[in-house]
């Protein structure tokens, strides 16, 4: 015991002032311990997630992609990356469509809840983030048209999707930012139609009316600003011309709640 | 050398190997056991075990490393001029000078390290308690299915019944509008039935389970669609219905993992016969690297096959620790060579 306190009393001791020193939090011993194990498990993990891509199916992928990024906390190209290719993948043994469309939502789930545990680690990626989070439930829905049916009664993709869009715009104010919430609104304004929230559909469109007059190419906003007040004018039930929005590409989902 | 003599060496040797290695070994087993334990992914109902081949690897790489390196540092003539091999060159009759003895003692502790790995962890991270032989039959020599040649043959051995069929082919760019591939599945010209997705892409992985049968041959059918496919070797896996213990195959991995550990042994006893001990460390450090992080032979495939419940002993596996063995065997009669000219 004394050759012990002899020959390692001064590291122990030297341990011991800097824990009290700097005083780590839990997050800070987490990543000492993840870049002390990193060099000895990356290089399985990353041949594993490697096989995994080429050769298993998508759940076991991204079990490895979790595994791996728990060790690559900082690159949220490559958590968005694994958490689209798991909730967009197919399940071709499943035939049923109420079956699919539950199967596709806990995948999507998953893979947001994944996505979402990682804001508090991106940093100045979380913006990627964010827009990473807004658009995987509606590119999902386009994939699997059985989830896109389960959803629509709780108002689609988008509404699962303007959530995260706000949240960009609180974190990251900026014009572009804005905007892209702005433009998706016919989108949000659809998928609430599809559930049966009319009037909810109205005010999200009222609002983009609203929003609209930040846009920095006015010109473009007036343009938008008119088709929003037609579609609202028709969905308030008075007889309005939707030539123009018809013709118009970013207002098709609209469209059919319209007629 | 006597044949007790040379029970020594093993014994000797072997002993030495646990004394270093199963502290170390254990230590990152009960590590990755409890990051395993602790943090599993979020697969929701679906479980991947086959994802926790990390936790499984490492420390069974750490019992290889530590067991051949703890090997060669203490027999003494694994490397040149090491303190005490003339009294055991002297000592011993073979040209080697006890070498082959003394790997056979550090495969032996390895084996002892490993099997419980290979057997207990496997099971508790996750690893079916029973393994399905996956057979991978080879592809014609023209393995192209499209709308103008609809069909393609696939041999089976007759020492298995099967209950499944794995199909994952390259598809190339369609020639017409896109329409994805329709597959029958034939077993010895009988419709097994149609596989329950188009392949529209390479990577898509489509199966199809039927009763258990005998089949000596499976033949794919191209119903319709406009993507041709491609099958390379390992496109298409038939999959065994017999139940085959899990154990069993943690000793399969267990003796898979004494290939690269064999030959870098053996390599770094030939690299011994002109080098010293640290350029001989050096080299099998290096070679078991290769063996077994580096992916080079079976033993990357076989951790992933025992925590997904495949049958290790397939003919790749087969192949891949041979190649290790017959590479192993000529390092070392190429060692006796060069120490009898020395």
């Amino acid at each position: 015991m004394i050759a012990f306190a002899r020959r390692h009393g001064p590291a122990v001791l030297g341990l011991a002032i800097a824990a009290v020193a700097l005083q780590p939090d839990g997050d800070e011993l987490r990543e000492l311990g993840a870049a002390i194990v990193r060099p000895a498990v990356l290089p399985f993990a990353w041949r594993s997630l490697g096989d995994a891509g080429r050769t298993a199916d998508p759940v076991e992928a991204f079990a490895r992609a979790q595994h791996l990024m728990r060790f690559l906390p900082a690159w949220i190209d490559g958590h968005c990356a694994f958490a689209f290719r798991y909730a967009l993948s197919e399940e071709p043994a499943v035939t049923d469509e109420r079956q699919r469309g539950e199967r596709a939502r806990v995948r999507l789930e998953l893979a947001m809840a994944w996505l979402e545990s990682v804001r508090p680690r991106a940093g100045r990626h979380e913006l990627d983030l964010l827009q990473g989070l807004a658009f995987l439930p509606e590119v999902a829905c386009r994939r699997e048209p059985a989830l896109a049916a389960l959803l629509a009664t709780s108002g689609g993709a988008a509404a699962m999707a303007d959530p995260w869009l706000a949240e960009a715009e609180r974190r990251f104010p900026s014009a572009a930012v804005r905007e892209q919430r702005t433009f998706f609104a016919p989108t949000l304004a659809a998928g609430l139609l599809a559930a049966g929230d009319r009037s909810g559909a109205i005010a999200v469109l009222l609002a983009a009316i609203e929003r609209s007059r930040d846009v920095r190419d006015q010109e473009l906003a007036t343009i938008w600003r008119q088709r929003l007040q037609d579609v609202v004018a028709r969905l308030q039930g008075a007889p309005v011309d939707l030539a123009a929005v018809a013709a118009d590409a970013r207002f098709a989902l609209l469209l059919p709640h319209l007629r | 050398m006597t044949p007790p003599a040379a029970r020594g060496i093993v014994l000797m040797t072997s002993r030495r190997c646990l004394q270093l290695a199963t502290l170390p070994t254990l230590a990152a087993a009960a590590a990755c056991w409890l990051v395993a334990v602790w943090s599993p992914p979020a697969t929701g109902p679906t479980a991947a075990p086959g994802a926790a081949s990390p936790w499984l690897a490492l420390p069974t790489c750490t019992a290889v490393f530590a067991c051949t390196i703890a090997g060669v540092l203490f027999w003494p003539t694994f490397a040149r001029g090491r303190e005490g091999s003339d009294w055991v060159v002297r000592l011993a009759r073979g040209g080697l000078g006890g070498v082959p003895q003394a790997i056979l003692g550090i495969l032996l502790a390895q084996l002892l390290l490993t099997l419980p790995l290979a057997c207990g962890l496997a099971r508790a991270l996750g690893a079916p308690a029973v393994a399905h032989l996956h057979h991978a039959p080879p592809p014609p020599a023209a393995p192209l299915l499209a709308a103008a040649r609809r069909s393609l043959e696939f041999a089976l051995p007759a020492t298995d019944e099967w209950c499944a069929v794995h199909v994952q082919p390259l598809a190339g760019l369609p020639t017409a509008d896109l329409v994805g591939a329709a597959l029958a599945i034939h077993g010895d010209g009988e419709l097994l039935g149609n596989l329950p997705a188009r392949i529209v892409q390479t990577g898509q992985r489509v199966e199809l389970s039927f009763p258990r049968r005998p089949l000596r041959e499976v033949r794919v059918e191209y119903v319709d669609g406009s993507v041709p496919l491609a099958f390379p070797p390992g496109a298409l896996v038939v999959v065994g219905a017999t139940d085959r213990s899990t154990l069993w195959n943690g000793l399969l991995l267990a003796l898979v993992a004494l290939a690269p550990a064999f030959a870098a042994c053996a390599l770094a006893a030939l690299a011994g016969t002109a080098a010293g001990t640290p350029t001989v460390v050096t080299v099998l450090a290096s070679l078991v690297f290769v063996g077994t992080i580096g992916g080079v032979g079976a033993f990357d495939g076989a951790v992933t096959a025992l925590l997904r419940g495949e049958w290790i002993a397939s003919a790749a596996v087969r192949n891949a620790s041979l190649t290790c063995g017959a590479i192993g065997a000529s390092a070392l009669l190429a060692a006796s060579l060069a120490r009898r000219r020395t």
